[in-house]
C-alpha cells in the first residue's frame, strides 16, 4: 500500500471516525492534569484487541497527537499544564490570556501545534526510509547494541537519576524473563506459579506502571483550587501574516522538536523547553517572555507537537521506543502480531504508511476540534478529581481481565501499579523501565543468537563497524554522568 | 502561610538499594541454577544472571551513594528544566492508601466470585466516589447514579458487546 493509499484507507468513514475519537478523547485527556495522552492509549490497549490492526494504530495515533496537543488549553486558560510537555506554554499563554487575549493565545498554540505536526510529518516521511534501509544491514550483534544503547541513553537522558534510571530499565528487562524461554523450552523465573509459565504479559504491567501508578500519584497530590480566565473565540484563527511574522520561530521549534523526538527519552517536554529558551535567547524582545510573549507560546507549542513525528521515526524503523507512549504504541503492534524491529519497515508498509498517514490527518483533525470545542473541552475540568481517577482505576481492572480472562493479571496490575509508585517515590524514572520492558526479550533473543553465531565470541561486537559505533556511543553515554559529576567536583573544590 | 519543604529521609533510598540488591540476588542464583542447553553456549539463565550482576552493582551504588551522600551517576542532566521539584506539601499517603485497599478488596471479591462484576463494579464506584467526594445529598445522589451507570456500561461493553466472560 502506497503512502497516498494510505491516506485513502485513513480517509474512510470508520477510519477516519477512529481517528477523529481518539484525537478527541486524546485531546479531552491531555487537557486534563493527572491523565496523560499515554496513559490514555494503554487504557484503550485492551479495546484494540477487537479492531484491525489498522485501525488501532490509527485510533492511538490519535490519541498520542491529541494527548500533546490538549494540554495547551488548560495551560493557556488555567495555567495548569495538561500535559508535562506544555508547561513552558503557561508561561506566555496564561498571562497573554489573563491580558484580554485568550482567543488569540489559544489560536497561537493550536496554529504552532499543526505547524510543528506537520514539520515532524515531513521528517518522518522524508527520514524513516533512509533510517529503515541502514537497519536492514543489521544483525544480531547491531540489534543488540542498538538496544544497549537506548536503555543507556533513555537513563541519561529522562528525568531522575541516571544509576537509577538503568535500575528501572534492567528491571524492566527482568519482568521479561519469567516463563517458557522461547530457545529452549526451558521454564525460568516461575518459582512455581503456574500462571507464569506464559510470562507477565505486558498489558496488565503498562497498565499497572503507568496509569495505576500515575493515578494514585495524582491522589496523593494535596487538591488545588483551579482560576479559569473567561474566554470566547475571538482571535483563535490567527491570520496569515502572523504565519508569516512567527515562520522562522516556528521552523527553528520545529526542527528542535523533531531532533529532540528522535533522540530515545528526551521527549516533548524536554524539546518544548529547549525550543523556548532558544527562542528566547534569539528573541529581540526577551524581556516579554514569561509575560504573554506571542513568541513563547509558539515555541513551546511547535517544538512539543515536532517531537510526535520525530519520535515516530525510530519506532517504525528501528523498533526503538523514546518513551512510554512509543512503548504503548510498539505493544499495541505486538498485540497484532506485528514484529517491531529494523525489518517492520521494509515487511509491513500497509502500517507503516497508515501510521503516517493519520499522524498527518490527526493533526489536521486536532486543529479544527481544538478551534471549535477547546473553550467546551476547558469546562471538563470542572469534573472532580476523584470520578476520573475511579473511571481510570474500573477501566485498569476490567483491561486488564479482558486480556486472557483471569484475575491474575489483574493482581499482576495491581502489583506492578505499587511497584510504579515506589519507582517514582525513589525517584527512578519510569521511562527506562518502559523501554527495558519493551526490549530486553528482543535484547536477550539477539545477544544469544550473536553468541550462537560467533561461538561464544563476544570479538563480532567490537570487529563489524556498526556494532562498534553504536558500543562507542553506548560507552560514551555511560561514562558520562560521571565525567561530568568529576568535572563538576574540581570545579568545586578550585573555586 | 509558609509551608516548609519535605525533607526527605535516607530510609527510602536504603530500601531501595536493599530491595534492588535482592531481586539482582535472586536473578543470578536462579539464572545460575539453569542449565544451558547443548546449542545454546549461553543458555536461559546467562542474561538474567547478567542482568542480577548490573542490578546488585547498581544497587551498591545508591547505597553507596546515599551513606556517602556522595552524587554518583545523578551528573547526567544535558537537559535542565524538568528537574524533581522538592515538594512543599505534604502528600496525602492515607488517601491514596484507602484507595489501594479498597482496589484490592475489589479485585478480592471478584476473585473469591462472592457478588458478581455488576455488583462488585458498583460498589466499589459507589464507595470510592463517596470516600473521595462530597458525602451531602447531592454528591450520595451523583455518586449512586454514576456508579450505576458505570458499571452497566462496562457490563454491556465488554460482556454483551465484546462476549468476554466477566466473574
Amino acid at each position: 500500500m502506497s503512502l497516498a493509499e494510505a491516506f485513502i484507507a485513513v480517509l474512510q468513514p470508520l477510519p477516519f471516525w477512529v481517528l477523529s475519537l481518539g484525537v478527541l478523547l486524546g485531546i479531552i485527556v491531555g487537557a486534563l492534569p493527572g491523565m496523560t495522552g499515554g496513559m490514555l492509549m494503554a487504557l484503550a490497549l485492551p479495546f484494540t484487541y477487537y479492531m484491525t490492526d489498522a485501525n488501532a494504530i490509527t485510533l492511538l495515533i490519535g490519541m498520542y497527537v491529541g494527548g500533546i496537543s490538549g494540554g495547551l488549553i488548560t495551560a493557556t486558560l488555567m495555567r495548569i499544564p495538561g500535559e508535562p510537555s506544555s508547561v513552558m506554554t503557561t508561561l506566555d499563554g496564561y498571562p497573554l490570556a489573563r491580558a484580554g487575549q485568550p482567543g488569540r493565545a489559544l489560536g497561537l498554540g493550536i496554529s504552532a501545534s499543526v505547524v510543528g505536526g506537520g514539520l515532524s510529518w515531513i521528517a518522518l516521511v522524508l527520514l524513516s526510509p533512509p533510517l529503515a534501509k541502514l537497519g536492514l544491514q543489521f544483525g544480531p550483534f547491531e540489534n543488540f547494541a542498538l538496544a544497549l544503547l537506548a536503555l543507556v541513553m533513555i537513563s541519561s537522558l529522562s528525568r531522575g537519576s541516571f544509576v537509577r534510571g538503568l535500575i528501572a530499565g534492567l528491571l524492566g528487562m527482568l519482568v521479561g524473563v519469567p516463563g517458557v524461554d522461547e530457545s529452549s523450552g526451558t521454564m525460568r523465573f516461575t518459582f512455581g506459579i503456574d500462571a507464569l509459565a506464559g510470562g507477565f504479559n505486558l498489558l496488565p504491567v503498562i497498565l499497572g506502571i503507568f496509569a495505576l501508578s500515575q493515578v494514585f500519584a495524582d491522589l496523593m497530590a494535596p487538591d488545588k483550587p483551579a482560576m479559569r480566565v473567561a474566554a470566547d473565540r475571538r482571535g483563535i484563527l490567527i491570520s496569515l501574516r502572523d504565519y508569516v511574522d512567527h515562520g522562522w520561530n516556528m521552523l527553528r521549534s520545529g526542527l528542535i522538536g523533531i531532533f529532540m523526538g528522535i533522540m530515545p527519552g528526551v521527549g516533548a517536554s524536554i524539546g518544548s523547553i529547549a525550543a523556548y529558551t532558544t527562542a528566547r535567547n534569539l528573541s529581540k524582545t526577551p524581556e516579554k517572555f514569561g509575560k504573554g510573549s506571542e513568541e513563547g507560546i509558539v515555541a513551546s507549542e511547535t517544538a512539543n507537537n515536532a517531537t510526535s513525528g520525530g519520535t515516530l521515526i525510530p519506532v517504525i524503523t528501528l523498533g526503538l521506543p523514546g518513551g512510554f507512549t512509543d512503548a504503548v504504541l510498539l505493544a499495541a503492534l505486538m498485540i497484532h502480531n506485528l514484529q517491531p524491529g529494523p525489518h517492520f519497515f521494509a515487511n509491513n508498509t500497509r502500517i507503516v504508511h497508515t501510521i503516517m498517514a493519520s499522524h498527518l490527518l490527526a493533526h489536521v483533525v486536532m486543529f479544527a476540534i481544538m478551534v471549535v470545542a477547546s473553550l467546551w473541552i476547558v469546562r471538563l475540568m470542572e469534573i472532580p478529581k476523584q470520578y476520573i481517577a475511579t473511571m481510570v482505576l474500573v477501566l485498569c481492572v476490567i483491561g486488564a481481565f479482558a486480556l486472557n480472562g483471569r484475575l491474575f493479571d489483574v493482581w499482576v496490575m495491581l502489583a506492578f501499579g505499587a511497584v510504579g509508585l515506589a519507582l517514582e517515590y525513589v525517584r527512578a524514572p519510569l521511562a527506562p523501565f518502559a523501554i527495558g520492558l519493551i526490549l530486553g526479550p528482543m535484547a536477550e533473543g539477539q545477544f544469544r543468537s550473536a553468541m550462537m553465531m560467533s561461538e561464544g565470541s563476544l570479538a563480532p561486537l567490537v570487529t563489524r563497524p556498526i556494532s562498534l559505533t553504536l558500543l562507542i556511543a553506548t560507552l560514551a553515554l555511560f561514562a558520562w554522568p560521571f565525567w561530568r559529576e568529576r568535572h563538576l567536583r574540581r570545579a568545586k573544590i578550585t573555586g | 502561610m509558609s509551608m516548609k519543604p519535605v525533607l526527605r529521609t535516607k530510609g527510602p533510598d536504603i530500601a531501595f538499594g536493599i530491595v534492588v540488591m535482592a531481586l539482582g540476588a535472586v536473578s543470578i542464583v536462579e539464572g545460575l541454577s539453569i542449565r544451558p542447553s547443548r546449542f545454546d553456549p549461553l543458555g536461559p539463565g546467562a542474561v538474567p544472571a547478567m542482568i542480577g550482576v548490573a542490578l546488585c552493582i547498581l544497587a551498591g551504588a545508591v547505597l553507596l551513594s546515599t551513606a556517602t551522600s556522595l552524587r554518583i551517576g545523578d551528573g547526567a542532566r544535558l537537559f535542565t528544566g524538568l528537574e524533581d521539584e522538592a515538594g512543599s506539601e505534604p502528600l496525602l499517603w492515607q488517601r491514596a492508601l484507602a484507595v489501594f485497599v479498597t482496589t484490592l478488596a475489589y479485585v478480592a471479591v471478584l476473585e473469591l466470585r462472592l457478588v458478581g462484576y455488576l455488583g462488585a463494579t458498583f460498589a466499589y464506584t459507589a464507595f470510592l466516589l463517596l470516600v473521595l467526594g462530597r458525602r451531602d445529598a447531592r454528591g450520595t445522589a451523583i455518586a449512586l447514579v454514576t456508579a450505576a451507570v458505570t458499571a452497566g456500561l462496562l457490563d454491556t461493553i465488554f460482556r454483551r458487546l465484546l462476549s468476554i466472560d466477566l466473574p
